[in-house]
């Protein structure tokens, strides 16, 4: 029998609601039957300002915002935006805060990438799961909810130190909960990694080689699953991780297979580096002095943290008064996503959402 | 980092001294005829193969940009710094040598109004296709009135 009539190309448009897209992202997706020939992302559909509020903000009135780019990881944005403000007070926080603030970034690289193991699976058709990781990002959630306030939008660090130190039996609780969830650890790789359907799934897929990624301007684990071993808190360290024995995973391929499997091991890493801190952190008090007034002196200063999604930056120009005359995010999503076309051409349409989705981008700081 | 400034003072034949920022990071600024070529031989010689950030700046009378390079390997970074020229508030696109501008140019021109000659894809990044004016000018008040989609602007993507 011979196959008669027109052929043609079909553009098919994903998002910006979708339930796959991990927020409201569009991509309009050109296939030649179910093969990918052109991917066309848009984005902005969360745009929210961030950085003509810097300029409208005093700095302190700014301190709430920064937990609302990447909303999944809020003490690395919170990180980036007082450390870039500390380096032009020329101010740094006691050791106590230092540990604090190492604490609570691990917690929360923790917590997003437990997100991200659970949405991810379940974008390739693993459904359970997301179940388990949620279950235990729970405790993570309940351990910053006890000492900050907040589940997510944590408002903790200030100038010059953090909000509040430990509540009584905190430390302990955060010791307590580094055993359980390498036993949860176990059971999250045993459940997925040798299942076959998985790993045909993301075997070979999305692929981004060295080059590109490097060129792209790609960081986080994407990178480093590409084959470039830097990670911030290494490489261009900050705060006092360099105190710290810990390890920065890299694979080779480039696949969405090589990014989960460096996903998966740097929630090792920050469990081992949760559990030095808390063995080793000072008492002390949390707070440098630096006033009720900030106005830094005029200067500019690029300071940036190794994020669960990358590096996160902050370019900040201050021209002596209380507030900022420039605030620009270097979001790691957002430059991240520069790789993305590429990665899913000549794929199939149901990789598009594995693709996307072992980018591990975040709406929020990818349109600010 | 100062054998970094004196390798950088010899190339570029500068008088001043390249002292870092509060940051530790030197600035090199550039004028747009030298940005191509002072970009190239940085990427090429000075093995500054990672673009990091794009940032773009209102300084009031004339607009900049900043491109922060770092090289991986030897652990440096450098703020390439451009003045915009006020009469075509355009500079070349510096795509060609690292893809990570792409996007990252395209919101510098979609919130401060700056061209970028040669760019593969210059348009509005994070808002909409029909938004006039450009938010993070000093002249753009925040509180500037509502955009309403026409017809042609709801259907941008093809």
């Amino acid at each position: 029998m011979t196959v008669t009539g027109k052929q043609e190309e079909l553009v098919v448009n994903m998002g910006p609601q979708h339930p796959s897209t991990h927020g409201v992202f569009r991509v309009v997706v050109t296939l030649d039957g179910e093969k990918v020939t052109k991917a066309v992302p848009y984005v902005g559909y969360l745009h929210r300002g961030f950085e003509k509020l810097g300029e409208m903000r005093r700095y302190t009135q700014y301190l709430p915002y920064p937990d609302r780019w990447d909303y999944v990881a809020a003490m690395t944005n919170e990180a980036a935006y007082v450390g870039a403000v500390e380096v032009l007070l020329g101010v740094k926080p006691p050791r106590r805060a230092d540990y604090l603030r190492v604490i609570a970034m691990e917690l929360n690289r923790l917590a997003s990438h437990l997100l991200w193991y659970g949405t991810f699976l379940m974008d390739v058709g693993a459904l359970s799961p997301f179940l388990y990781s949620f279950r235990d990002r729970e405790m993570i959630l309940e351990l910053l909810n006890e000492l900050t306030g907040a589940r997510m939008t944590y408002n903790y660090f200030r100038f010059g130190g953090v909000a509040a130190d430990t509540p009584p039996n905190w430390l302990d609780e955060v010791a307590d909960f580094v055993p359980y969830f390498r036993d949860r650890m176990v059971e999250h790789e045993k459940i997925i990694v040798d299942n076959p359907i998985f790993q045909a799934r993301v075997e070979g897929v999305g692929l981004l080689s060295r080059e590109d990624a490097l060129n792209c301007g790609v960081s986080g684990p994407m990178l480093r699953a590409s084959g470039v071993q830097w990670d911030l808190r290494k490489d261009r360290p900050y705060s006092v991780y360099p105190e710290f024995n810990f390890n920065i995973p890299v694979r080779y391929n480039g696949d969405i297979l090589d990014r989960f499997h460096i996903r998966i091991r740097e929630m090792h890493e920050s469990i081992s580096i949760i559990e030095q801190a808390v063995k080793a952190i000072p008492g002390g008090p949390i707070q440098t002095p630096v006033g009720k007034v900030i106005k830094p002196p005029p200067g500019e200063a690029y300071f940036a943290v190794e994020s669960p999604r990358g590096e996160l930056g902050v370019y900040l120009k201050s021209n002596g008064t209380d507030r900022a005359e420039r605030l620009h995010i270097r979001a790691p999503s957002f430059v991240n996503l520069t790789a993305f076309p590429a990665m899913v051409k000549g794929h199939l349409v149901a990789d598009v959402i594995a693709v996307l989705g072992s980018t591990d981008i975040l709406l929020g700081e990818v349109d600010r | 980092m100062s054998r970094l400034t004196d390798g950088l003072k010899e190339a570029f034949g500068l008088s001043e001294l390249l002292r870092p920022g509060p940051d530790g990071i030197p600035t090199l600024p550039v004028t747009v005829d030298n940005l191509k070529t002072t970009a190239k031989t940085l990427k090429e010689q000075f093995g500054f193969s990672f673009l990091s950030t794009v940032t773009g700046l209102d300084l009031g009378d004339h607009r900049a940009v900043v491109y922060t390079l770092r090289n991986l390997d030897e652990h440096t970074e450098l703020h390439l710094k451009v003045a915009v020229p006020t009469a075509s508030e355009t500079l070349p696109t510096l795509t060609g040598l690292w893809r990570s501008a792409e996007w990252q140019e395209r919101e510098v021109y979609d919130l401060l109004g700056i061209h970028f000659l040669g760019h593969p894809d210059l348009r509005r990044i994070l808002l909409p296709q029909g938004w006039v004016g450009h938010p993070l000018r000093k002249d753009y008040t925040a509180t500037a009135g509502e955009w309403v989609a026409t017809p042609e602007e709801k259907s941008e993507a093809r």
